[in-house]
């Protein structure tokens, strides 16, 4: 048998996925599952969910999960944090529901020092609404709401370096990529360390969108290499 | 069974009473039931619910308090709780309001024990910061959904305090988000009220972290999947609501003249009945005290001998507009509308237009 | 003013207190074992903005806690004027400190008034902060059901902070309320009102 051991925390009958090919969530999720396994959290972890291609999420994880409206899973996690201290809340959301509709959300659960972890999905655009403009869609690139590359913003948005002088000394704050699977689960293992120490964590997630990139299995890794080089990964906070 | 009563006007002064505002006995109201966590956002004339709160949380360890950046995330906030087995709540007015629908949507569709104090101010928009009843509509439907929420309308401090611990037993027993629609004048009034009484406190369970993996999701792919989801809720309500409907019909057997009010306009008509009554004028009055479900099979039976229907309210006819469809095929009675938009409706003024109608 | 029940409406401006003086008096009358309703009634602003007290207190039952027309208005403020023009009844008493209202101002106003020098009483010999607890004798003069006694037992409960900073509030309050009841006193004797 040649299959790639699963995460225990990851439902085994969640395959096949229902993500498009060649979509880092899968990458994503099974790195989160990894983690919890190897900390050993499970039976206190719920999961949130906010809208967008994150909240497919439910079908994997044998965690109790919560999905909120668009932007809202900060908040959302940061009540429920509050009222249940022992467990570990980890959100999982992306660059539209982070930075745009749920970024007020976003700085203020960062500034309150929240105990909870986010895991920010950055693909640089809206994917489940077919692929408008986002915070993090750079200069001049092609979405279905900057035509041509036109109507981008001079500058996207740069969420862990936004977020870092309302941060907490104790916070987590760290920009990882698909790419780097290693490096991405130090990462999320210290939010996560961070948020049992009492602390607010975010780690963004550089990853794919080929559909809405509309790119070959080449391409891709091309164009992911121009996120990271936009995006660059590292620890911000913490 | 419906909960159609008639209560007595209450006069003078029992030694049992303390000198409290609205938002002072709907914090009593919540501490009766065991309330444990509180989100909420500034605004008038609501605030000093958040603040009071504050205070109790900033010395009672057991209540935990979060002032959030809006009331939409103060309504996630709730939920978060509620999913964690708090017993969460918050209070809102006006624009507020508005938001707090978006958090109630989730609420809705999860069966989530919501409880929320509106405290209604005039609109739209900013409007004024004290009183209005043009929350009506945004209370019984706000949302992008069908309006499965229960809504109670207390008319005095008294029932303040009743229905704000009720409203807690009524979310945890049915799981619906249970709204107290009051009014400015109800939360920033000042008078002698008995909350002394000893109510139960509420029993509550987590949603997570408790035995079977819920996966708590609203978002549905299929049609079909969201009617069955609808279908199911629309069931529980109607089979929820012959138990949690209530009314007061006073002196209403053998009206000619019905009054219909809710909220505090609902005591000041009452108040007006009752005068009237002295002058042995044939006046009732009818108060729906849940706006939602609302007690229609009351209501028709109100009107059984009326002449004329007198529909009291501070908007232009949220109520008036419930009124006319319940009673529609029901009455041959001849409709006065004493509607006064974000105004309040003394209880002189609705025995003037009792007396006018009556001649 | 005899009555069974009083319908008071207190008008001034933000910072004034008016709100404060609403509260003691509710406070009075509740512990004078009346009913009672006090609902303060403002704008947006903090501060400046004209604000109104509504209070009711009596024997009879209290439908609703606005009323239209009031038996007793206490003005503190021109601004305030337009505002509390339209609680004036038949029968309404209109009190006012006549050194922020001149008496031109009121020239269209029906009323009976009672032309109180609160702030410069209270500047000249007292504290200009009290000039509010001037206003409140007068009007205590005119409430037959509340004595001033009551109102100082109710100003030790809501006041009991401030006169713990500041003792020598407590004897300018009750000085303030004494002034303003002799000059109601005063002001109808030469005309010989019936009260």
């Amino acid at each position: 048998m040649n299959t790639p051991r699963m995460p225990k925390v990851l439902k085994q009958e969640s395959k096949p996925s229902n993500f498009c090919p060649g979509c880092g969530y899968g990458i994503i999720l099974r790195v989160i599952g990894e983690v919890i396994d190897e900390m050993e959290i499970s039976p206190r972890t719920v999961i949130g969910l906010d809208i967008g291609c994150n909240l497919l999420a439910w079908n994997y994880y044998d965690l109790d999960t919560a999905q909120s409206h668009h932007g809202r899973v900060t908040p959302m996690l940061a009540g429920y944090k509050r009222g249940q201290k022992e467990s570990v809340a980890i959100g999982i959301a992306g660059d539209g529901g982070l930075y745009a509709i749920g970024l007020q959300g976003l700085i203020h659960t960062a500034h309150r020092n929240e105990a909870v972890t986010i895991i920010g999905v950055n693909n640089s655009l809206y994917a489940m609404t077919g692929g408008q403009s986002s915070p993090t869609t750079f200069p001049g690139e092609v979405t279905t709401t900057t035509p041509g590359g036109k109507f981008t913003e001079p500058k996207p948005i740069y969420g862990p370096e936004l977020l870092q002088p309302v941060a907490s000394e104790g916070a987590f704050l760290a920009r990882g990529t698909v790419n780097n699977i290693p490096v991405l689960k130090s990462y999320i293992k210290k939010a996560i360390e961070a948020q049992l120490a009492g602390n607010f964590s975010l780690v963004e997630v550089v990853s794919y969108c080929p559909t809405n990139w509309k790119t070959n299995a080449e391409a891709t890794i091309d164009f992911s290499k121009k996120l990271e080089s936009i995006y660059k990964p590292g620890v911000i906070n913490g | 069974m419906a909960n159609n009563t008639e209560k007595k006007i209450s006069s003078g002064v029992k030694p049992k009473k303390e000198l409290l505002t609205g938002n002072d006995v709907l914090l009593r109201g919540a501490y009766a039931a065991g309330a444990d966590f509180f989100a909420g956002y500034p605004i008038t004339p609501t605030t000093e619910v958040l603040t009071g709160w504050a205070n109790a949380a900033a010395h009672d360890s057991r209540l935990e308090f979060l002032q959030m950046e809006d009331e939409i995330a103060s309504g996630f906030a709730v939920i978060g709780a509620l999913l964690a087995g708090k017993k969460a709540w918050t209070a809102t007015a006006g624009i507020g309001h508005v938001l707090m629908q978006d958090p109630l949507a989730v609420a809705e569709s999860y069966r989530l024990p919501f409880v929320m104090y509106v405290g209604q101010r005039g609109g739209p928009s900013t409007g004024t910061v004290i009183y209005s009843q043009q929350e009506l509509t945004l209370a019984r439907f706000g949302g992008n959904g069908e309006g499965l929420r229960i809504v109670y309308a207390p008319s005095t401090l008294a029932e303040m305090y009743t229905y704000m611990h009720k409203a807690f037993e009524t979310a945890w027993k049915y799981r619906f988000p249970v709204i107290v629609l009051g009014d400015g004048y109800l939360s920033k009034m000042q008078a002698p009220v008995d909350v002394s009484a000893k109510l139960p406190k509420v029993k509550s369970t987590p949603y997570f972290l408790n035995g079977p993996i819920k996966n708590m999701r609203n978002c549905f792919s299929m049609e079909e999947e969201l009617v069955e989801h609808l279908n199911f809720m629309f069931k529980e309500f109607s089979e929820a609501s012959k138990e949690i409907v209530e009314s007061e019909s006073y002196q209403t057997k053998d009206a000619e003249v019905v009054v219909f009010a809710w909220g505090s306009v609902g005591y000041a008509a009452k108040v007006a009945v009752a005068k009237a009554r002295k002058d042995k004028l044939k006046v009732g009055l009818f108060r729906p005290i849940t706006m939602r479900p609302f007690d229609s099979a009351a209501a028709i039976k109100a009107v059984a001998r009326a002449k004329h229907i007198i529909i009291a309210e501070s908007s232009a006819g949220h109520f008036g507009r419930i009124i006319r469809e319940t009673l529609a095929q029901n009455t041959d009675a001849e409709y006065v509308r004493l509607y006064k938009p974000a105004e309040g409706i003394t209880a002189e003024e609705i025995e003037k237009k009792i007396r006018e109608v009556a001649k | 003013m005899v009555k069974n029940h009083y319908k008071i409406l207190i008008a001034g401006e933000g910072g004034q207190g008016v709100q404060a003086l609403c509260h003691v008096l509710t406070r009075a009358a509740f512990e004078a074992d009346l009913n009672v309703v006090y609902m303060p009634n403002y704008g947006v602003e903090q501060r400046g903005g004209v604000s109104l007290g509504f209070l009711q207190l009596g024997k009879e039952v209290i439908g609703f806690p606005k009323f239209e027309k009031a038996d007793i208005i206490v003005n503190m403020r021109d601004r305030a004027i337009d505002r509390v023009s339209e609680y004036i009844g038949e029968d309404t008493l209109y009190i006012y400190d006549s050194d922020l209202i001149t008496g031109s101002e009121l020239r269209d106003v029906s009323a009976e008034k009672l032309a109180i020098p609160a702030t410069s009483i209270a500047s000249s010999k007292l504290s200009p902060a009290v000039f509010n607890m001037v206003l409140a004798g007068a009007l205590l003069s005119e409430i037959h059901l509340l004595s001033r006694r009551q109102v100082e037992t109710a100003l030790e409960e809501v006041l009991g902070y401030k006169y713990k900073q500041k003792p020598q509030l407590r004897n300018l309050n009750k000085k303030a309320l004494e002034y303003g009841e002799k000059l109601a006193r005063e002001a109808y004797e030469p005309v010989g009102r019936k009260r």
